[in-house]
C-alpha cells in the first residue's frame, strides 16, 4: 500500500509540475500599447511616454500609437472624457452672443458710399461675428473647464503630436477635435485668440492682427472639421459651419491685408477712417 | 424523489487589479454555463474526476452511477449581489441607445463582473438534466480615461443539458452529455473615439445556438490490496464538440479534453477525496494547466478546496435537515503586462432550501 500510495502521489506531482511550468512570451505591439494605457491609469506618465516612443520608432506610421502618445498629455492635463462625452451639441443652435463692437454708429452712416468706409464696416461686423462665434462656442461648454498654463502646455503637445497625421481615421479626428476643443477654450478665455476688451483687440497692430486671424481661423476650421468626422450624421452640418466660419476670418484678414501699413494699430486706422466721414463720436476702444 | 429547492446566492467581489487576468482567463468564465454550481466552482476542472459530487449536477457523466439511492429534483437561483450590474446587462442586450451606453459605461471607474443563473434539474441513478431557463454574464472594463479603451462582455444565455451515464463493468464507466445552448451576447473591446462616428456598429447584440456532445470515460482500478483502498480512479472527457449555427471568433468552438486522476484515501474519521485533472484546450493556451482538487465530507458539512497554477479556490458546505448552506472564496493570480502579481479576488455564498 505503501508503494502504491507514492506512485499516485508521483502522477499527481508530475502532471502538475508539467502543467505549471510558464512560458517566456515576447511582447507584441499590441500587448505594449494595451501596457502603455495601463500606465496612463496609474499616472506614470514617464515610463508611458517611453514605451510608447519605442513602439513608434517601431512603427512610425502607427496611428493608435500617435494617439495614445498625445492621451498621454491630455491626462497629465487632467482631462478625463467621461466627463465631457457629449460633444455633438456644439453647433446646434445659432450665435446668439451680445455684440462685442458698438456697430449702432457704423450703421447710421448707410448710403454713404465710401469704400474704404464700407471695407471698415465689413472688417468689424466680421470680426464681431467671429468674436461671437468663438464666445459662443467657449460659453456653450460651460462644463469644460479652462485649463491652467501648465494643462494648456500639455494641451499644446498633445495637438501638436496629432497635427502632423495627414488623413487621420474619423475616431483619431474626432480625438484630435476634443483636444482642439479644450485648447481653444483656454485660448479664448486667456485672450491669447485673438484678444477683446478694454481697447486690446483695438490696440493691436494690423500685421499682428492679421496673422492671429489666420491662425485663429486655421485652427478653428481645422477643429471644428475634425470634430465633424466624428458625428457623421451631423458632419454636413459641422462642415457647413466652418466653412462660414473659415470665410469669415477670411473676409476679416482681406480687409487688414489691404491696409498697407502693417505697423499701424487698428485703433490709429479705425479712427482716422470714421474721422475722415465726420463721425467723431465713434472710438476704437473694444 | 425527493424535491430539493435550491437558492443559490453568489457574490463576485473585490475585483482588485484584475483586468488582465479577466481579458485572458475568463473566457471559460464567460461561456461555461454548466459551471453554475458551488462545488463545480471550487473543485474547477478537478470536478471531473469527483465521484462524491452527489448532491447536484455531476461534472462527469461518466460518474453518474455513484448516486444508487435516491434521485434529486432542485431549483438554483444563482445572483450576484451587485443588482446594478445585472441592470447593465439587460441594458447591453436591448441595445437601444448606444451612445447611453457607451457613456455609462466611461462612468466605471473600476472593472465590473457578474454572473447570475437560474436552474432547474434532475438527478436520477444513470440519467440527469439540467435546464437553466436563464444565465447572465457581464464584464466591463475601461483603460485611460483619456482615450478610452473598452472591454465589454453581456451574455443570455438559455440550455439544456441531458446527462446519461453508468457502469459497463467491474471497471469501466462511460456517460455522455448532450447540450443545446441558445445564447446571445456582446463581447467586444475597442477604442471609445474609433466607437462612437460608427456607434451602431458596436455592441452588436450576436445571437447563437449550439448542440454539444461530451463523452466521458472512467476507469476503477480494481485488483490490488493496497490500492483499492484508496479507490483510485481515472478519467477522461472531452467537452465543446459539436455543431454551431453561427460561428464568431471571439466564441470558439474548439475541443477541451480532461483527464484525471481521483483516489479517496481512507481516514479516521469522515471521508476524504483527491482528484487532479489536466485540461488540454485546442484553443486557449491558457487553459492547458492542471488543478487539484479535495473534497472532505464529515458529517453534515463537506469542505472543498481547489488549486492550480495561478489560482487557488476554498468552499465549506453544511446541511441541516432540508437547508444547506455555503461559502466559497477565491484568488486568481496573474502576472500584468509589467511582470507585477495581480489579484483578483472573489467571494461566494450560497444557499438551499430542500423541500
Amino acid at each position: 500500500m505503501r508503494s502504491n500510495g507514492k506512485f499516485l502521489v508521483a502522477i499527481t506531482a508530475s502532471l502538475f509540475i508539467l502543467a505549471c511550468t510558464p512560458k517566456p512570451d515576447e511582447m507584441s505591439i499590441d500587448d505594449r500599447l494595451s501596457r502603455v494605457q495601463n500606465l496612463i491609469d496609474e499616472n506614470r506618465y514617464d515610463e508611458a511616454r517611453d514605451e510608447v516612443n519605442y513602439v513608434l520608432e517601431q512603427k512610425p506610421d502607427m496611428e493608435r500609437a500617435h494617439a495614445i502618445k498625445a492621451s498621454i498629455s491630455v491626462h497629465q492635463a487632467g482631462i478625463r472624457i467621461r466627463d465631457y462625452f457629449i460633444l455633438e451639441t456644439l453647433f446646434d443652435e445659432a450665435p446668439k452672443g451680445e455684440a462685442f463692437i458698438n456697430l449702432s454708429v457704423l450703421d447710421r452712416i448707410k448710403g454713404r458710399d465710401k469704400k474704404d468706409l464700407e471695407k471698415l464696416k465689413k472688417f468689424l461686423k466680421t470680426v464681431n461675428d467671429v468674436a461671437i462665434t468663438a464666445q459662443n462656442i467657449s460659453e456653450k461648454f460651460e462644463i469644460i473647464p479652462v485649463v491652467d498654463q501648465d494643462g494648456a502646455d500639455h494641451l499644446y503637445n498633445a495637438v501638436v503630436d496629432l497635427e502632423n497625421l495627414k488623413d487621420p481615421s474619423n475616431g483619431v479626428a474626432l480625438f484630435r477635435g476634443v483636444i482642439k476643443l479644450f485648447y481653444f477654450k483656454f485660448l479664448w478665455r486667456t485672450q491669447r485668440l485673438i484678444p477683446f476688451g478694454e481697447g486690446r483687440f483695438c490696440a493691436q497692430s494690423l500685421g499682428v492682427l492679421s496673422n492671429r486671424l489666420q491662425i485663429a481661423g486655421n485652427y478653428s476650421v481645422g477643429m471644428i472639421n475634425d470634430l465633424a468626422k466624428g458625428f457623421p450624421k451631423s458632419r454636413a452640418s459641422f462642415e457647413s459651419k466652418a466653412q462660414q466660419l473659415g470665410r469669415a476670418f477670411k473676409d476679416a484678414r482681406s480687409v487688414v491685408e489691404v491696409v498697407n501699413v502693417q505697423t499701424q494699430t487698428v485703433q490709429l486706422w479705425a479712427n482716422a477712417m470714421t474721422r475722415e466721414q465726420g463721425l467723431g463720436e465713434f472710438q476704437c476702444d473694444f | 424523489m425527493r424535491l430539493l429547492v435550491l437558492i443559490l446566492l453568489f457574490s463576485s467581489t473585490a475585483l482588485a487589479d484584475g483586468r488582465d487576468v479577466l481579458k485572458t482567463e475568463a473566457a471559460p468564465y464567460f461561456w461555461g454555463g454548466h459551471q453554475s454550481f458551488l462545488s463545480h466552482q471550487v473543485l474547477g476542472t478537478s470536478c471531473q474526476t469527483f465521484r462524491s459530487i452527489d448532491q447536484e449536477i455531476s461534472c462527469n457523466a461518466a460518474l453518474l452511477g455513484e448516486k444508487k439511492d435516491s434521485s434529486d429534483f432542485a431549483a438554483n437561483l444563482f445572483f450576484a449581489d451587485d443588482y446594478e450590474t445585472l441592470y447593465k446587462n439587460r441594458d447591453l442586450m436591448k441595445g437601444e441607445n448606444k451612445l447611453d451606453l457607451a457613456q455609462s459605461l466611461l462612468s466605471e471607474e473600476k472593472p465590473v463582473r457578474f454572473e447570475g443563473s437560474v436552474s432547474l434539474w434532475w438527478r436520477g441513478e444513470s440519467m440527469a438534466i439540467n435546464y437553466q431557463p436563464m444565465r447572465w454574464t457581464y464584464y466591463s472594463q475601461v483603460s485611460n480615461q483619456a482615450y478610452p479603451d473598452i472591454v465589454i462582455h453581456g451574455l443570455q444565455e438559455q440550455s439544456i443539458t441531458l446527462q446519461a451515464g453508468g457502469f459497463l463493468d467491474e471497471h469501466w464507466r462511460v456517460g455522455m452529455n448532450l447540450r443545446f445552448v441558445d445564447r446571445k451576447f456582446v463581447h467586444e473591446s475597442f477604442n471609445m473615439f474609433d466607437a462612437i462616428p460608427e456607434i451602431e456598429k458596436y455592441f452588436e447584440v450576436k445571437k447563437q445556438k449550439l448542440f454539444l456532445l461530451e463523452p466521458s470515460l472512467a476507469y476503477e482500478i480494481h485488483g490490488n490490496e493496497g490500492l483499492d483502498q484508496w479507490k483510485p480512479l481515472l478519467t477522461v472527457q472531452v467537452s465543446e464538440l459539436g455543431i454551431v449555427d453561427k460561428k464568431y471568433e471571439e466564441v470558439p468552438l474548439k475541443p477541451v479534453v480532461d483527464t484525471g486522476v481521483s483516489f479517496q484515501p481512507p481516514v479516521g474519521m469522515g471521508d476524504l477525496e483527491i482528484g487532479l485533472n489536466y485540461r488540454w484546450s485546442s484553443e486557449i493556451e491558457s487553459e492547458r494547466k492542471a488543478r487539484l482538487g479535495f473534497q472532505y465530507k464529515l458529517g453534515l458539512a463537506a469542505f472543498l478546496a481547489g488549486v492550480d497554477a495561478n489560482s487557488w479556490s476554498l468552499g465549506v458546505m453544511s446541511t441541516f435537515k432540508n437547508i444547506s448552506a455555503g461559502l466559497l472564496y477565491q484568488r486568481k493570480e496573474a502576472l500584468n503586462l509589467d511582470n507585477d502579481r495581480i489579484y483578483e479576488d472573489s467571494g461566494a455564498f450560497e444557499f438551499r432550501l430542500s423541500l
